[in-house]
Order: structure tokens, then sequence, then C-alpha cells
């Protein structure tokens, strides 16, 4: 409740007097869990993550006056996010994207790659995470990693109710049948 | 998967980055309308200017008195235009000197 109070106070300044000092707190808020959101759906890319973080916290700021607080700052930040990763995605091949996937840059910023149990575990995930579509990818992230609930993430995908639900479950059914 | 997937590692530089990215302050609306307002009200003096200098010619015919008025006013209006519009004249220059730089 408390951070919610602080954010809707820095967003306040925001919007109202250009405050850099205030959106600089914002970014630091929410930027670890945007970075490893975004980690895990560029496939561990840690610059790809970076940048595709950079231009959604710039365009939360350039488009800082149409937040009208119907949905929380973090949910209006990510939709944002998906939109800038699935522009990219638009823009580059898929080669690309899957030269991004290399295991070596997966694994060397992986704070957990000194233990071989949850390198496995970690590879285990990625396996299971790149048998998804984007949007399977995409969703099951944001419900598992994230713990959002489904009207959130109808808010930041703009997919409806019924379309998260069927996407989840297609999901769960392709990582149990990897395993 | 939460205990599984990885953390993005910490970068201290990621917020000082992104900050720097920020746009310029942007200017507040309402002095920008303001200024316009200033403008237009000073281009319908010149036109009531111009409108009184003819009938005040056509009237009372080219006196001492009638020139002094007609050159005073003009005097006047432009100054209080300049006054009002220096700012943003040396809001201009100043960008465009940055420009060129």
């Amino acid at each position: 409740m408390r951070q919610r109070l602080e954010e809707i106070k820095l967003l306040a300044q925001c919007m109202a007097s250009d405050n850099r000092e205030a959106f600089s707190r914002l970014v630091e808020m929410h930027q670890q869990g945007l970075r490893r959101f975004l980690m895990n759906l560029c496939g561990g890319d840690l610059m790809l993550t970076d940048d595709i973080a950079q231009e959604a916290f710039l365009k939360a700021w350039l488009s800082i006056r149409q937040f009208h607080g119907l949905s929380s700052f973090r949910t209006w930040l990510y939709r944002i996010a998906v939109n800038e990763y699935m522009s990219y995605r638009r823009r580059r091949s898929n080669a690309l994207i899957d030269q991004a996937l290399d295991d070596s840059a997966f694994m060397t910023c992986s704070p957990q790659a000194d233990t071989a149990s949850a390198a496995e575990a970690s590879i285990d995930t990625r396996t299971l995470l790149e048998g998804l579509s984007e949007t399977e990818r995409t969703v099951a992230l944001l419900f598992y990693l994230e713990e959002m609930p489904i009207k959130e993430i109808v808010k930041i995908t703009g997919i409806t109710e019924g379309t998260v639900k069927s996407h989840l479950s297609r999901a769960r059914k392709k990582m149990a049948r990897i395993q | 998967m939460q205990a599984e997937l990885p953390d993005a590692p910490e970068n201290e530089w990621f917020t000082p980055r992104v900050v720097n990215r920020l746009p310029e302050r942007r200017t507040a609306l309402l002095p920008r309308i303001l200024q316009w307002v200033c403008y237009i009200v000073a281009f319908a003096g010149v036109v009531c200017w111009g409108w009184y200098s003819v009938d005040l010619l056509m009237q009372e015919g080219l006196t001492p008195s009638v020139f002094i008025a007609l050159a005073l006013m003009p005097v006047l209006l432009v100054g209080i235009g300049a006054l009002i519009a220096m700012p943003a004249l040396r809001r201009m220059i100043a960008d465009e000197t940055r420009l060129n730089d």
C-alpha cells in the first residue's frame, strides 16, 4: 500500500512538472522485474533485454500524461515492453532471434549457473519455453514468473481472457510433453 | 518456474542511461497559448491602428498633432509587442544557435 502511494506521488510529479528525479525513482522500482521478464522472453540475450527495457521506459516517459491510472503503472509499463518486443520481432528475422538464444549467453548471465543442478534446471526451463510460441511464452512468463492475474495479462497483451487461458493451457500441455 | 528461471544481473548504469536518454523538458501548454493570444492581439492592434489612422486623416487631414498621434501609436504598439515577444525570440535564437553548433 505504501509503495503504491509512493508510486502515485512519483507519477503525479512526472505528469505535473516532467520531474526526472521522480521518473528515475520509478525506473529503479520497476527495472529489475521488467528486465527479468524481458531476459527470459528474449532467451537470455542481455543486450536485447536492456535495449527493449530502455525503449519501454523511454516510451513510458513520452506518453506519461496518457496514463490514466485505470491499471497499475506496472501493467501499463509491461504492455509497452511487450509491444516493443513484438515490434522488434517483426523487424528482425527468426534467424537473428535464434542466434540470440545462445547457450553460453544464457549461462553466463545466470547467477545460478555456478551450481550444476541450478544450471540444469535453467536449461530445462529454457528448453520448455523455447518450445512455446511467442504469445504462449509471453503469457506463461507473465503468469508463472511475474505472478500476474489473468485480468492484468489481458491488459498487457491486448488479447481476451478466454484466449489468455487457452494459451496458458496449451503452454502447460506443450511443456508437459517436452518433459 | 520462478525458482528455476534466472534474474537479470544487477546493472547500476541502467537507470542513469534511461534518464540520460529522456528528451528535454516539454514546454507547458498555457504559456504557449498566452504567447499566441499576445501575437493575435498585437496583430489586431496594428489593424486597428491602420483603420484609425485612415479615419483620422480623412476627418482632420495631416496636421502636426495628427502626425504625432499616428507616429506614437505604432511605436507604443511595437514596444509593448517586443516586451511580450522578447522571451520567445530569445528562446528561438538560442535554439537556432544550439542546432548550428
